[in-house]
């Protein structure tokens, strides 16, 4: 492989790949995204490239990256058609060849169907897709991440030749702040100005740092980036490292994604290979190159001063910032961190312009980058929706619309299921009422209402969702989560964990509420990094949406969504049970006793309050009591 | 650097130990005398007399360079080198350091201790009676 | 240049930290983690102040001219009885902690109580690393399990015995014992050090004389290893005067 030795002849090589790209040959992209790899897609992968060749069928098979839909893997589309097929199995290979790709017929057993039972035969056409703006992901579907060529004749490194060819730092910068691209990781700092105080700032070598320590629980989207399209995240850190003028750039990944590390690794050699990495890159005397430090799995080494310190080979620690991290980060010298979707967000900026990226989003960002929100993001929809998996849509889109639409609805609507509350930003974020479904997601709206937009985790909750146990849930994360180092959020997250746990099991003391208040204002104000400033968000948004589920919690020992096990009893209606036994057969601990055709009954004593047999009865004959009820009808 | 400078006279020195005693009453721990900063030896006869012994204030002092915290600094107006207790964290490598057996460790407190010249004006001066010491 | 605290004109150095010219300039702020000595770390939480209307650390600011510092504001002070309220729970019988409550009309302690000794500010890892130099203590553990220990909890061999630790610690729950010839802490026992001269036990450990030199410590030659009484008798007995009238000391 010949080092590019300058802009144009990198610029003209992608062209040339561009250009040799058959968008009529027959393609069929199989996705190995994490999600799908774990439902058997490697099998399915490895069986079309068997067969393909075996048969010498004229066709292209490519593994990409993550699709998205990971609810339903393992992925395959066929291009052109772009046929959807969901849940492929490695039998369904050689039916997909014959049929679809020869004899252009669908499978209909393979194609998507909505809870209304409507089949979708296109990628496009199917609802989870149709509502996204799929930018970042564009090519994650299309490309194989193990190879830079294929990242290139979708015009990969071409925004990155253009600026060199440019050749102007500064002006690089002023696109990045015109574009009003902010931080995907939390805090929503616009990007561009970061740029520029780190390239302002004095100070040999300048560091910029990737922060791929993605920790929220339910959040995967940067490593799908990762996996899915690393060259993106070197493309973007390459341009980013040539405004700041940077020298050495480091991507910190959570050694728990193996996969988006390996992808990573090859993709850096193959960028050095291709002399897009080291000395003199380009021939435009421009020397970087990444180097890859793995974290151990800390969350609050996803914090930029604690993240710095483990680079350093410290514990990882949140650190008294003297300065900014932009004068004095890594090793005291200028650095500049941003989040893995940042950096993928910037090689588009390039190549399609800043007034396609700022037609995109929310605000009006022409005066400053914090007047708005411009871009797509991507989110990690995941608990009580029909389709979870990562959608990438414009800033602004409604919560409706990612819930209902590309969510399409909540999970077992049909049994009586309805939307509660969706909670935003990960374990620090906070949970969002109904009645704010229609509000446009952008940084500002989140944060308006009590919650972030953090790395961009959705989780949707159901009315059988306990609001008490989602604050103690994430209180209890980020109670082992928290570094220790300062006392608000350490013994403020012991405390509210004792407090919380006392509640969900009917303990609970009205003076408690006030309590927490407390706890949660004391540890806002006092925390001394974000993991504590905001981790009692969870507490604070739901009291104050949810305050009653509290109360009943604490007066009436009621859980309204009969969740908390210590609250509830489960209870078989008598007329409507029909005897068909499957709840005395699914009883883990044989609590339920009756003959075929015949009433059954909980002996109470047995029972662990596990639900089992109220999800599987098909009659709707199991009842969950708690509260007064519990005394009413079953006397204790 | 201070002008002044602390003269001991041993000729004149009766070795009666008043100079003892005043330092140990100007730095008293809870009403309790402290460890008397000087001290007066007196010499086995046939010449009985006594000779004063006090810190020498070095230019280049070894329980500075000692010090990890710079605790120990020169008060530029007495001349003495003080310690700064807030800084103190009672290592007491001052101690170890000092080669004169000028530096002492409080026996009530554990915390070390040295001549400070009574920030300008040393009591032992006031109160030798014969004259032995001086600071001008 | 100039600060403004509780609305006096204060002035404040380049480069310190409000809590630095605070306490110089004779007002109080309650703080358990900060060391003049040390770096400000931020741990404790105690040192709030409203720095321009918004509650923060006095410890990890840094003053700019003009900058307006209120003390006691109702805000700053139901935050500091709020985290004073949380240490108290960690720490249940310290007698400096209740001095704080009484200060700042702190109540009964609503939260459960952890029955532990130390408040885990870590200024005794901070002290030995960074000023004693020996590096023995570390932070085990994270969270609500951090504890301060010698790494493992085993006698570490870089413990000197100089006790920093237990002094610096704000609520002294660092526990050392020491006989005539040993000292004990951290589980680890050494031999004190003996004037050569007349056999009195010093403060000091062969592993601290050791330690002091490796920082670069010039250790003259004489006198070394002996008690001041024993020092300074040697100094005389060296002295020109001395010798030449050929006294004898008692």
């Amino acid at each position: 492989m010949e080092k590019f030795k300058s802009p144009s002849e990198l610029e003209s090589f992608v062209n040339g790949l561009e250009s040799a790209v058959d968008h009529n040959k027959p393609k069929i992209s199989v996705c190995r995204g994490t999600g799908c790899i774990a439902s058997g897609a490697s099998k399915v992968s490895a069986k079309f490239t068997q067969v393909v060749k075996d048969k010498n069928i004229h066709a292209d098979v490519v593994e990409t990256g993550c699709h998205g839909f990971c609810e339903r893997g393992p992925l395959v589309v066929i291009h052109p058609s772009e046929t959807f097929y969901q849940k492929v199995k490695e039998t369904d290979v050689e039916e997909i060849l014959d049929k679809t790709l020869a004899g252009g017929q669908i499978i209909p057993r393979l194609q998507y169907r909505d809870e209304a039972k409507i089949a979708y035969e296109k990628e496009k056409e199917v609802p989870f897709y149709k509502d996204q703006m799929r930018v970042v992901f564009g090519m994650n579907g299309h490309i194989d991440p193990t190879r830079i060529e294929d990242y290139m004749s979708f015009g990969g490194y071409k925004a990155f030749a253009q600026v060199i060819t440019k050749g102007n730092p500064a002006s690089v910068i002023d696109t990045v702040v015109a574009s009003g691209l902010r931080g995907r990781g939390g805090a929503g700092f616009p990007a561009g100005l970061k740029w520029k105080s780190t390239a302002e700032a004095s100070g040999e070598p300048k560091y910029i740092i990737c922060n791929a320590d993605e920790g929220d629980p339910g959040a995967f989207m940067d490593r799908s980036i990762m996996e899915g399209n690393p060259h993106s995240v070197l493309e973007g850190m390459l341009i980013g490292a040539y405004a700041i003028g940077a020298s050495i750039g480091y991507i910190y990944i959570r050694n728990e994604y193996p996969l988006a590390l390996e992808r990573l690794e090859i993709a850096l050699n193959q960028a050095r290979e291709y002399g897009l990495l080291g000395e003199n890159i380009l021939g435009s005397g421009f020397n970087f190159d990444i180097l890859i430090s793995r974290g151990g799995g800390a969350f609050v080494c996803g914090e930029s001063t604690a993240l710095m310190e483990s680079i350093e080979g410290r514990v990882g620690r949140p650190r008294v910032k003297w300065k900014r991290t932009a004068i004095s980060g890594l090793w005291g010298k200028p650095t500049n961190i941003n989040n893995v979707e940042t950096w993928a967000n910037v090689p588009y900026i390039f190549l399609r312009g800043v007034d396609w990226y700022t037609s995109i989003g929310t605000g009006d960002v022409s005066k400053s980058p914090w007047n708005g929100s411009k871009g797509t993001k991507i989110f990690s929809l995941v608990g009580k929706v029909n389709n979870t998996g990562l959608v990438e849509v414009p800033m602004g889109t409604t919560l409706r619309t990612i819930v209902f639409d590309i969510g399409g609805g909540i999970k077992d609507s049909k049994k009586g299921r309805t939307f509660k509350a969706v909670q935003t930003g990960g374990p620090s974020g906070g949970c969002i009422p109904s009645e704010f479904l229609d509000i446009g997601v952008d940084f500002d709206e989140l944060t308006r209402l009590g919650s972030m937009m953090g790395s961009g985790g959705l989780i949707v909750m159901d009315d059988r969702t306990c609001m008490v146990e989602v604050a103690r849930y994430f209180v209890d994360f980020l109670k082992e989560e928290s570094c220790g180092k300062c006392t608000p959020c350490r013994e403020g997250l012991r405390a509210m964990s004792n407090i919380l746990n006392r509640i969900v099991r009917g303990h609970g003391r009205m003076e408690d509420l006030d309590l927490l208040e407390d706890l949660a204002t004391t540890m806002v104000v006092a925390s001394f990094c974000n993991l504590g400033q905001t981790a009692a968000n969870p507490v604070l948004s739901t009291l104050k949406y949810f305050r009653n589920e509290y109360i009943d919690h604490i007066q009436t020992k009621t859980c309204t969504a009969r969740q908390c096990t210590e609250l509830i009893k489960f209870t078989i209606n008598p007329e409507t049970c029909t005897g068909c036994t499957i709840c005395a057969r699914k009883c883990p601990t044989s609590a339920i006793s009756g003959e075929t055709k015949k009433v059954h009954v909980v002996d109470q004593s047995k029972c662990v309050q596990c639900g089992v047999c109220f999800d599987v009865c098909n009659f709707n004959a199991v009842n969950v009591l708690s509260g007064p009820e519990i005394k009413d009808k079953l006397g204790v | 650097m201070s002008s002044r400078i602390y003269y001991i006279y041993p000729e004149k020195c009766t070795g009666c130990r008043t100079c003892e005693l005043s330092c140990a009453y100007s730095h008293t721990i809870n009403g309790q005398p402290g460890v008397p900063r000087i001290h007066a030896y007196n010499t086995k006869p046939p010449l009985e007399k006594g000779i004063p012994v006090v810190c020498l204030q070095c230019d280049k002092a070894a329980c500075v360079e000692a010090c990890p915290t710079h605790a120990l600094q020169r008060n530029m107006e007495t001349g003495a080198i003080e310690v700064n207790y807030s800084l103190c964290i009672n290592c007491h490598a001052c101690f170890a350091a000092c080669p004169f057996g000028n530096v002492l460790v409080e026996p009530i407190t554990n915390r070390v201790a040295k001549c400070d010249l009574c920030k300008g004006s040393p009591k032992c001066v006031s109160f030798c009676p014969t004259g032995a010491l001086l600071y001008k | 240049m100039n600060i403004i605290i509780n609305g006096k004109d204060v002035a404040a150095r380049k480069g310190e930290t409000v809590l630095e010219a605070a306490l110089r300039e004779g007002y109080d702020i309650p703080h358990l983690c900060y060391h003049p000595a040390l770096k400000p770390e931020g741990n404790c939480r105690l040192c709030l102040v409203e720095v321009g209307g918004k509650v923060t650390t006095a410890c990890t600011t840094t003053v700019r001219d003009g900058m307006v510092i209120e003390l006691d504001t109702e805000e700053v002070n139901k935050h500091r009885r709020t985290v004073l309220e949380m240490l108290k729970a960690l720490v249940p019988k310290s007698p400096i902690l209740e001095e704080l409550s009484a200060k700042f009309g702190l109540g009964k302690v609503r939260l459960a109580s952890s029955d532990e000794v130390c408040i885990k500010c870590g200024l005794c890892v901070r002290v030995c690393a960074e000023l004693v130099g020996a590096d023995a203590l570390a932070q085990e553990g994270r969270g609500t399990e951090t504890f301060f220990n010698p790494p493992f909890n085993e006698p570490s061999p870089d413990c000197v015995g100089c006790t920093a630790c237990a002094f610096v610690c704000p609520v002294q729950c660092i526990k050392y014992e020491k006989t005539d010839d040993k000292i004990t802490i951290w589980g680890k026992t050494m031999d004190r050090l003996r004037c050569t001269k007349c056999g009195a036990s010093l403060d000091l450990t062969a592993e601290h004389m050791e330690l002091i030199k490796k920082r670069g410590t010039n250790l003259h030659p004489e006198n070394l290893n002996l008690c001041d009484t024993c020092s300074r008798a040697e100094t005389l007995r060296t002295m020109k005067t001395v010798v030449e009238s050929q006294l004898t000391l008692s």
